[in-house]
């Protein structure tokens, strides 16, 4: 492949160490981009569980107040906020986690031409 | 610096990859600075608790040690998560700095050295990200040991 105007322009090549460092980068990045999708995957599990696990409080939870009164504690509605807040950590999360897979995808893909084509 | 390594197979910084690396220098920037900011406070906001339980304890005579002994272990996790926090935008500060002079400087050895500080950051948190797993690991089995 010739380079064009625009390399001979900037001047700045990918050389052997050049390589080496994107290749050991996209490496690493596409291991936290996995364990990243594996911990969104826990993160909406967590929700899903903490929802439910609120929900199931919100039914007859009575407490004694000091004065021997009765009152009720309902978390009704609690359950759904904490499983919402959740989903929305985990797909705010997930999306630099999916930068990082596709960093890691191409830069490995550009490996395989330049080999192909080699 | 002399570039004397030759050009992988023929593959060079063009003025579009020159603007999305100068983009990523830019917000690697900002992301240091606010990994910095963030890291600051995680160890400011330990450092007050501590203080504060450790001054509202001292005087009441009750459970002051047990007090005293979770407010360290809290002030030292507050430091152990903001030297993560600096550590890691300190990568991504020298990566968006090199980067930026190679850019500006058509430098071939602040390229390298800037992607090399790239790589280095992804294995940082890696590494983070495996010990935080393990401790994770062993904090479920402890969990399960007591409950059987």
């Amino acid at each position: 492949m010739e380079p064009n105007q625009d390399q001979q322009l900037f001047g700045l090549n990918i050389e052997p160490v050049t390589k080496n460092h994107l290749s050991d980068a996209a490496r690493w990045a596409k291991f936290l981009a996995i364990v990243g999708f594996i911990f969104c995957g826990l993160i909406v599990l967590g929700g899903i569980f903490a929802g439910s696990m609120f929900e199931s409080m919100s039914s007859g939870s009575r407490y004694e107040r000091f004065d021997n009164s009765d009152v009720e504690v309902s978390t009704k509605g609690l359950g759904a906020a904490a499983a919402v807040l959740y989903i929305l950590i985990a797909l705010l999360y997930f999306f630099p986690c999916l930068f990082l897979y596709n960093f890691a995808n191409k830069i490995r893909l550009l490996w395989y031409l330049m080999i192909r084509k080699a | 610096m002399e570039n004397d390594q030759p050009s992988l197979f023929g593959l060079s910084v063009d003025q579009e990859s020159a603007a999305t690396l100068k983009s990523a220098a830019q917000w690697g920037k900002v992301l240091a600075v606010l990994g910095w900011i963030l890291g600051g406070l995680v160890l400011l906001f330990g450092i007050v608790a501590y203080i504060k339980i450790t001054h509202t304890y001292r005087g009441s005579g009750f459970a002051v040690r047990s007090a005293e002994t979770g407010a360290l272990r809290a002030l030292i996790v507050c430091i152990l998560f903001s030297s993560i926090l600096v550590t890691g935008a300190i990568f991504t500060w020298n990566f968006s700095n090199r980067t930026n002079t190679a850019l500006d400087t058509t430098d071939q050895y602040s390229l390298n050295s800037g992607l090399s500080s790239m790589k280095s950051g992804m294995i940082f948190w890696a590494i983070i990200f495996i010990v935080f797993i393990l401790l994770m690991l062993l904090a479920f089995l402890g969990i399960a040991s007591s409950n059987s």
